[in-house]
């Protein structure tokens, strides 16, 4: 499967070394989490998840070509 | 020409009833920009060193930003200043909503208090019209209601920031309120207006500002729109907002639960974002120009009543929910509400309120003492307390001088549970594995809050296990490492330069922080609403001045100012969480003090904590360092 | 952004060959997050100003309850040059526009607007009325207004 990555500011701000976007082939279906684990980003540091524009969690289950939108920590309010 | 500003500064002398329009000053536009800057600037020339913040010569400063009331993303900031209740020093809080760009519409920049009035009254201001009425059929009542019945009286089209009863009563976090949902939360400034029996400022503005470069800023205002809604994170935030989070921070062990006591809340998907969205949620508020409205508006219903109410926002999740374990979204925002009727700030009521419930659960506060008896998990007993808080009666009058000071009274140990620093309570996030978020804590100028420098998440990229880990160990994520103490300086130093930024700008960090909108398209907004060209790095020299002074402001107002007061509680330093993610985690005394140690050096400041001459002078501000070598 | 989904209105060129597509501004009440951004890009688009006192459309709040917001935007019904004594209010294309030279400032037209979205400002003698230039759309951060159709 194609997956894009698109990381928000707050989550490059703890990961320095990734893009904005990150693209991979994952063999599919596989959970977010592992789709994380595979482009070398720790799930622990994923807060929300968005799967082609919806909202996600990391366990969700990906088995089609998708944009996976992943916001950092940040604080609240 | 103050391109940007509305170019005027308003004094209001609530004894004499005297009113005074003066220009803002160049050279501290240009040195300290607005906002937090101005706050901090003018408190520092202003203030009588000494002044009880319950004097009437203690002063107000309401600031604006340059970039207020324009067309930038989330451009309803204001922010509020004064000599602090809570801890007797630097005191500020930024407020969103509209009343911000009101005030610059009507002609002014800043709004400055000093005084007391004789009898309740409130401001109102339209354009260039200022009078002070009486606010005698208000007093007593709540901030909510306020508002509400002075917008039928003067119009809808005012903004308004009103008290509710716990300002009126000098409650040492009260706060401010506005817009059905926004607060001057910290510090509280709300016990200052209520000392000036200021009950509420009602503003109208009909004018324009002065712009540079107005068709520029048109395109490139519009652009930024655009721009912060194609960021990934934009579709996945605005929905739960700030509430969102909650999950999260529970995941990493973060979550001040039963007043600290631990760092997990087994029933946190109870009163998370999701819980938020499907029992509460009619409306996503924003405030002025903001694209990414955080607010939450909703109806919630519990045994006690239904109420409207904005938010649960995180940090009343977090102190209303976790530190005082309710067990359900629809109980956190019953207790959300009252506070916000009530004009409480819902961090510090929390965590007051958590400590009175543990000093009842440990035999050191009576049935009889407190009136009743009083327990986690029971939104009756966190209702009955904020009453008490906000209306000094029986306990309350106790419970009203915040943690520090309470337990002080108490004693019997009660202090090693009282979570504040410098006599502000704690916000959301626990911090024995999280010493960057610690040292944040310790070092925040108002007190123990967060949003100076939020370095939690350094903190967890630091303790997760790597991915490495992950892989060969099949998981591992229940369990968080201890996170490494040293080298956390710089980070918190530069979020400390950073954040306040905004605050100084007049607009929200949001957009910023969260999604990651670059701070090159401030630089080009900046610049075609003011004409003046500010690299980043140069914006944020003025932050770094601004967070000097405020220090230098706390060592001139708190007799012995220094690193003794910078230490968290007892609990965090002797105690370690129980249970969760973090089971087992605290941090050392020592290891305070290799991060203080570490902080102090970075910022140029002596071991006691002190700024030196030569840093003073370094970032602009010999007349200060002057001053301090003078001894006030 | 995608494109709006073109509308036809049958109004009184009903009959004629064809359908003709009106160009409007539709409002979507619930998703408006209070922040008017409209009113701003309004006021920039027409004035060049920074002052949403001089925009030509209203963001009601309604809290406490029941705690949404409600947007006030004209919909050229032309009630406002039907009150106008001096045919200063006429329709233009696609809009009904104030011709501000034969205006004579009795503000009738402000009385007459049924939605109150004819507003007066200290700056000019002439009401500010909607020009339909869709400014308040395109700032629009959540498309709670919207504008549709269009020959």
């Amino acid at each position: 499967m194609r997956i894009t990555l698109h990381l928000s500011g707050g989550l490059r701000a703890v990961l320095e070394q990734l893009p904005e976007q990150v693209k991979l082939e994952v063999e599919g279906p596989a959970s977010v989490r592992d789709i994380l684990i595979q482009a070398g980003i720790n799930p622990v540091l994923v807060m929300v998840v968005t799967v082609d524009g919806d909202r996600g969690d990391k366990e969700q289950i990906i088995d089609h070509d998708a944009a996976i939108g992943l916001i950092g920590p940040m604080a609240g309010g | 020409m103050l391109y940007g500003y509305a170019g005027t500064m308003l004094e209001v002398d609530l004894t004499s009833g005297r009113i005074r329009k003066t220009p803002v000053p160049d050279d501290l536009a240009r040195d300290y920009l607005g906002g937090r800057g101005f706050v901090a600037r003018l408190l520092w020339e202003r203030l009588r060193s000494g002044t009880d913040p319950f004097d009437p010569e203690n002063l107000i400063v309401i600031a604006t930003g340059p970039l207020s009331g324009h067309l930038v993303p989330a451009s309803g900031k204001t922010h509020f200043g004064t000599k602090s209740p809570a801890t007797g020093g630097y005191a500020d809080s930024n407020m969103g909503g509209h009343f911000g760009p009101a005030l610059k519409y009507a002609g002014y920049d800043v709004l400055l208090l000093t005084g007391r009035a004789s009898e309740p009254t409130f401001l109102v201001i339209e354009d260039e019209s200022v009078a002070l009425r009486s606010a005698e059929e208000w007093w007593g009542r709540g901030a909510i209601t306020t508002e509400k019945g002075l917008k039928k009286e003067l119009g809808e089209e005012f903004r308004i920031i009103t008290i509710g009863p716990a300002g009126e009563n000098l409650v040492r976090f009260a706060c401010i309120s506005h817009d059905f949902g926004r607060q001057a939360g910290r510090a509280g400034i709300g016990a200052v207006l209520g000392s000036k029996h200021l009950k509420a400022i009602a503003v109208k503005g009909t004018g324009g500002l002065p712009v540079f470069d107005v068709d520029g800023l048109y395109e490139k205002g519009r652009e930024a729109y655009l721009k912060v809604r194609a960021k990934p994170g934009f579709a996945g935030w605005t929905p739960e907002g700030t509430a969102g989070i909650t999950d999260w921070v529970n995941q990493v062990g973060a979550f001040p639960t039963r007043n600290f006591q631990t760092s997990y809340f087994p029933g946190y998907q109870k009163i998370n974002g999701k819980a938020v969205v499907e029992h509460l949620k009619i409306t996503d508020k924003g405030c002025f120009c903001c694209p990414t409205p955080c607010g939450k508006y909703g109806k919630a219903s519990t045994s006690l009543g239904t109420v409207h109410v904005e938010g649960p926002e995180y940090e009343s999740i977090a102190l209303l929910g976790g530190a005082c374990v309710l067990g359900s979204i629809e109980e956190v925002a019953y207790a959300n509400y009252v506070c916000d009727e009530l004009g409480l700030d819902t961090i510090s009521g929390g965590v007051v309120a958590a400590w009175a419930m543990e000093c009842f659960e440990k035999g050191l506060l009576s049935e009889e003492q407190v009136g009743r008896e009083i327990h986690f998990e029971d939104l009756e007993s966190v209702v009955y307390l904020l009453e008490k808080m906000a209306s000094r009666d029986g306990i309350g009058d106790l419970l009203a001088e915040g943690v520090m000071r309470a337990a002080a009274k108490l004693g019997r140990g009660s202090d090693s549970f009282a979570i504040h620093v410098k006599g502000l309570e704690w916000s959301g996030y626990e911090s024995r594995n999280a010493p960057g978020m610690m040292l944040a804590y310790m070092t925040a100028d108002v007190g123990a809050h967060h949003n100076r420098a939020w370095a939690l998440g350094h903190d967890v990229a630091g303790s997760a296990a790597s991915v490495h880990d992950l892989i060969s160990a099949g998981g591992g994520r229940d369990k968080m490492a201890k996170a490494p103490v040293a080298g956390k300086a710089e980070r918190v130093i530069d979020l400390q330069h950073i954040r306040p930024l905004f605050d100084c700008l007049g607009i929200c960090r949001l957009q910023y922080m969260e999604l990651g909108f670059e701070g090159q398209n401030y630089e080009e907004l900046f610049y075609l609403v003011t004409g003046r060209r500010m690299k980043w790095d140069e914006l944020l020299e003025v932050s770094e001045r601004v967070w000097h002074l405020t220090r230098a402001f706390s060592k001139r107002e708190i007799e012995g100012f220094g690193r003794k007061y910078d230490y968290p509680p007892r609990r965090f330093f002797q105690e370690p969480i129980p249970d969760g993610p973090n089971e087992g985690h605290f941090l050392t005394r020592d290891e305070l003090d290799v991060l203080l140690d570490e902080y102090y050096q970075a910022r140029g400041w002596d071991a006691n904590g002190i700024p030196t001459e030569k840093t003073l002078c370094r970032v602009g501000l010999a007349d200060v360092a002057e001053a301090l070598k003078q001894g006030k | 952004m995608s494109l709006p989904e073109k509308r036809t209105h049958a109004c009184f060129w009903e009959g004629l060959e064809g359908r003709y597509d009106v160009l409007e501004l539709r409002a979507i009440h619930e998703r408006c997050s209070g922040c008017r951004a409209c009113e701003l890009a309004c006021a920039l688009a027409n004035f060049r100003e920074m002052n949403p006192a001089k925009s030509a459309l209203g963001i009601e709040g309604r809290f406490p309850v029941p705690g949404d917001y409600r947007i006030h935007l004209c919909d050229q019904c032309g009630a406002c040059a039907e009150a106008c004594p001096e045919d200063a209010i006429t329709f233009e294309g696609e809009a009904y526009l104030i011709d501000h030279d034969l205006c004579i400032g009795c503000l009738l037209c402000v009385d007459a607007c049924p939605h109150g979205v004819l507003y007066v400002h200290a700056s000019s003698e002439t009401p500010i009325k909607c020009t339909l230039c869709g400014a308040c759309a395109e700032i629009c951060p959540r498309d709670a207004i919207v504008l549709e159709g269009g020959a």
